[in-house]
Protein backbone atom coordinates (compact mmCIF):
# COMPACT_ATOMS: atom_id res chain seq x y z
CA UNK A 1 0.00 0.00 0.00
CA UNK A 2 1.07 3.55 -0.64
CA UNK A 3 1.60 5.87 2.32
CA UNK A 4 -0.82 8.79 2.08
CA UNK A 5 -0.69 10.58 5.42
CA UNK A 6 0.87 10.44 8.88
CA UNK A 7 -1.00 12.20 11.68
CA UNK A 8 0.53 12.61 15.15
CA UNK A 9 -2.22 12.28 17.75
CA UNK A 10 -2.33 12.98 21.52
CA UNK A 11 0.56 13.56 23.93
CA UNK A 12 1.40 9.89 23.52
CA UNK A 13 2.47 10.61 19.94
CA UNK A 14 0.41 7.94 18.27
CA UNK A 15 1.12 7.77 14.56
CA UNK A 16 -2.17 7.61 12.73
CA UNK A 17 -1.38 6.19 9.32
CA UNK A 18 -3.53 6.48 6.21
CA UNK A 19 -2.56 4.39 3.21
CA UNK A 20 -4.06 3.95 -0.23
CA UNK A 21 -4.82 0.41 -1.27
CA UNK A 22 -4.26 -1.07 -4.70
CA UNK A 23 -7.97 -0.58 -5.39
CA UNK A 24 -7.73 3.12 -4.54
CA UNK A 25 -9.50 3.07 -1.17
CA UNK A 26 -8.17 4.13 2.19
CA UNK A 27 -6.70 1.79 4.81
CA UNK A 28 -5.95 3.07 8.31
CA UNK A 29 -4.04 1.98 11.39
CA UNK A 30 -2.60 3.57 14.51
CA UNK A 31 0.91 2.87 15.75
CA UNK A 32 1.78 3.35 19.42
CA UNK A 33 5.20 3.93 20.93
CA UNK A 34 5.32 0.49 22.57
CA UNK A 35 5.21 -1.21 19.20
CA UNK A 36 8.15 -2.57 17.26
CA UNK A 37 7.86 -1.43 13.69
CA UNK A 38 8.05 -4.04 10.97
CA UNK A 39 11.13 -4.18 8.78
CA UNK A 40 8.99 -3.36 5.76
CA UNK A 41 7.37 -0.35 7.41
CA UNK A 42 7.42 2.88 5.38
CA UNK A 43 10.72 4.69 5.97
CA UNK A 44 8.87 7.96 6.64
CA UNK A 45 6.93 6.25 9.42
CA UNK A 46 10.14 4.84 10.89
CA UNK A 47 11.70 8.30 10.83
CA UNK A 48 8.72 9.93 12.60
CA UNK A 49 8.72 7.19 15.23
CA UNK A 50 12.43 7.65 15.84
CA UNK A 51 11.91 11.38 16.19
CA UNK A 52 8.82 11.36 18.41
CA UNK A 53 8.90 8.22 20.51
CA UNK A 54 11.25 9.45 23.22
CA UNK A 55 11.78 7.63 26.51
CA UNK A 56 9.55 10.23 28.17
CA UNK A 57 6.72 9.52 25.74
CA UNK A 58 7.13 5.76 26.15
CA UNK A 59 7.05 6.03 29.95
CA UNK A 60 3.94 8.20 29.88
CA UNK A 61 2.17 5.74 27.57
CA UNK A 62 3.15 2.75 29.71
CA UNK A 63 1.79 4.52 32.81
CA UNK A 64 -1.44 5.45 31.03
CA UNK A 65 -1.97 1.90 29.81
CA UNK A 66 -1.37 0.46 33.28
CA UNK A 67 -3.97 2.83 34.71
CA UNK A 68 -6.50 1.80 32.09
CA UNK A 69 -5.75 -1.89 32.60
CA UNK A 70 -6.28 -1.48 36.35
CA UNK A 71 -9.69 0.03 35.67
CA UNK A 72 -10.59 -3.03 33.66
CA UNK A 73 -9.59 -5.33 36.49
CA UNK A 74 -10.36 -3.36 39.69
CA UNK A 75 -10.00 -6.46 41.85
CA UNK A 76 -6.29 -6.44 41.03
CA UNK A 77 -5.70 -2.91 42.31
CA UNK B 1 -24.14 23.82 -0.44
CA UNK B 2 -24.41 21.54 2.54
CA UNK B 3 -24.60 17.83 3.18
CA UNK B 4 -22.34 14.81 2.95
CA UNK B 5 -21.16 12.98 -0.11
CA UNK B 6 -22.99 9.72 -0.55
CA UNK B 7 -21.51 8.26 -3.67
CA UNK B 8 -20.61 4.61 -3.42
CA UNK B 9 -16.91 4.26 -2.88
CA UNK B 10 -16.42 7.90 -1.91
CA UNK B 11 -13.10 8.09 -0.10
CA UNK B 12 -13.38 11.48 1.49
CA UNK B 13 -14.85 14.88 1.10
CA UNK B 14 -15.76 18.05 2.86
CA UNK B 15 -19.04 19.61 1.88
CA UNK B 16 -20.07 23.08 2.79
CA UNK B 17 -18.25 26.36 2.65
CA UNK B 18 -15.85 27.07 5.47
CA UNK B 19 -15.47 24.28 7.98
CA UNK B 20 -17.89 21.64 6.73
CA UNK B 21 -18.17 18.10 8.00
CA UNK B 22 -15.34 15.80 6.98
CA UNK B 23 -16.27 12.38 5.62
CA UNK B 24 -14.05 9.37 5.08
CA UNK B 25 -14.51 5.65 4.68
CA UNK B 26 -12.06 2.82 4.29
CA UNK B 27 -10.73 -0.39 5.75
CA UNK B 28 -8.78 -1.40 8.86
CA UNK B 29 -7.27 -4.67 10.02
CA UNK B 30 -8.01 -5.66 13.63
CA UNK B 31 -5.16 -7.17 15.63
CA UNK B 32 -4.86 -8.53 19.17
CA UNK B 33 -2.39 -9.95 21.64
CA UNK B 34 -2.92 -13.26 19.89
CA UNK B 35 -2.55 -13.67 16.16
CA UNK B 36 -5.98 -13.65 14.58
CA UNK B 37 -6.62 -16.38 12.06
CA UNK B 38 -8.59 -13.88 10.00
CA UNK B 39 -9.61 -10.25 10.43
CA UNK B 40 -11.28 -7.63 8.28
CA UNK B 41 -12.76 -4.26 9.13
CA UNK B 42 -14.44 -1.23 7.62
CA UNK B 43 -14.85 2.30 8.94
CA UNK B 44 -16.91 5.37 8.20
CA UNK B 45 -15.92 8.65 9.82
CA UNK B 46 -18.17 11.70 9.81
CA UNK B 47 -16.72 14.66 11.60
CA UNK B 48 -15.07 13.28 14.75
CA UNK B 49 -17.44 10.33 15.06
CA UNK B 50 -16.21 7.05 13.60
CA UNK B 51 -18.10 3.78 13.28
CA UNK B 52 -16.19 0.55 12.73
CA UNK B 53 -17.42 -2.86 11.71
CA UNK B 54 -15.32 -6.00 11.83
CA UNK B 55 -15.16 -9.76 11.51
CA UNK B 56 -12.50 -11.69 13.43
CA UNK B 57 -11.57 -15.34 13.62
CA UNK B 58 -9.80 -15.42 17.00
CA UNK B 59 -6.46 -17.20 17.24
CA UNK B 60 -5.38 -19.96 19.57
CA UNK B 61 -4.34 -19.07 23.10
CA UNK B 62 -3.74 -20.79 26.40
CA UNK B 63 -2.35 -17.93 28.51
CA UNK B 64 -5.69 -16.39 29.40
CA UNK B 65 -4.83 -12.72 29.00
CA UNK B 66 -7.56 -10.14 28.38
CA UNK B 67 -9.22 -10.31 24.98
CA UNK B 68 -8.43 -7.10 23.16
CA UNK B 69 -9.03 -5.63 19.73
CA UNK B 70 -6.27 -3.28 18.61
CA UNK B 71 -5.09 -1.44 15.51
CA UNK B 72 -8.16 0.76 15.50
CA UNK B 73 -8.10 3.09 12.49
CA UNK B 74 -8.25 6.23 14.67
CA UNK B 75 -7.15 7.12 18.19
CA UNK B 76 -10.10 7.66 20.52
CA UNK B 77 -10.51 11.00 22.28
CA UNK B 78 -10.61 9.20 25.61
CA UNK B 79 -11.79 5.97 27.16
CA UNK B 80 -15.16 4.40 28.10
CA UNK B 81 -17.32 7.55 27.99
CA UNK B 82 -16.16 8.33 24.46
CA UNK B 83 -17.53 5.20 22.84
CA UNK B 84 -18.02 1.45 22.85
CA UNK B 85 -19.68 -1.26 20.88
CA UNK B 86 -21.41 -4.60 20.67
CA UNK B 87 -21.00 -7.96 19.03
CA UNK B 88 -23.58 -8.71 16.38
CA UNK B 89 -22.39 -12.33 16.27
CA UNK B 90 -20.20 -14.49 18.47
CA UNK B 91 -19.76 -18.21 18.07
CA UNK B 92 -18.44 -18.12 21.64
CA UNK B 93 -21.97 -17.48 22.82
CA UNK B 94 -20.95 -15.50 25.88
CA UNK B 95 -19.11 -12.40 24.68
CA UNK B 96 -21.37 -9.53 23.73
CA UNK B 97 -20.03 -6.16 24.84
CA UNK B 98 -17.11 -4.09 23.57
CA UNK B 99 -15.52 -1.66 26.01
CA UNK B 100 -13.28 1.21 24.96
CA UNK B 101 -10.68 0.55 27.63
CA UNK B 102 -7.91 2.65 26.14
CA UNK B 103 -7.54 5.24 23.42
CA UNK B 104 -6.32 2.55 21.05
CA UNK B 105 -7.80 -0.66 22.44
CA UNK B 106 -11.24 -2.23 22.80
CA UNK B 107 -11.81 -5.02 25.34
CA UNK B 108 -14.29 -7.84 24.83
CA UNK B 109 -16.69 -8.44 27.71
CA UNK B 110 -19.41 -10.98 28.38
CA UNK B 111 -21.86 -8.15 29.08
CA UNK B 112 -21.78 -4.46 29.90
CA UNK B 113 -21.47 -5.18 33.61
CA UNK B 114 -19.23 -8.23 33.40
CA UNK B 115 -15.49 -8.65 33.39
CA UNK B 116 -13.28 -8.96 30.35
CA UNK B 117 -13.25 -12.35 28.67
CA UNK B 118 -9.90 -13.90 27.87
CA UNK B 119 -8.15 -14.85 24.67
CA UNK B 120 -8.50 -18.45 25.78
CA UNK B 121 -12.29 -18.03 26.04
CA UNK B 122 -12.40 -16.79 22.48
CA UNK B 123 -9.84 -18.98 20.78
CA UNK B 124 -10.92 -20.22 17.33
CA UNK B 125 -14.23 -18.33 17.72
CA UNK B 126 -15.85 -16.06 15.14
CA UNK B 127 -16.74 -12.55 16.24
CA UNK B 128 -18.49 -9.80 14.32
CA UNK B 129 -19.41 -6.44 15.70
CA UNK B 130 -19.65 -2.67 15.60
CA UNK B 131 -17.67 -0.03 17.51
CA UNK B 132 -18.44 3.69 17.63
CA UNK B 133 -16.36 6.41 19.29
CA UNK B 134 -15.27 10.01 19.17
CA UNK B 135 -11.81 10.44 17.71
CA UNK B 136 -8.99 12.52 19.18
Amino acid sequence: MKLDKIEVVTDHKHLQIREITDSGGYHRRVLTCDQTLADDEHQEVKDRAEELWTDEVKTAWTTFQAEQEARMNPENT
Amino acid sequence: MSGITNQVGARSGVIGSGGGIGYEEGTWTPTGDVTFSGATGFYTKIGRLVTLSFAILWGSDTEGSNAQIKSLPFTAAGTNSRGGGFLSYSSDGTASSLYLGSTTTVYVKASAGAGVVTNTDLQTRDLMGVITYITA
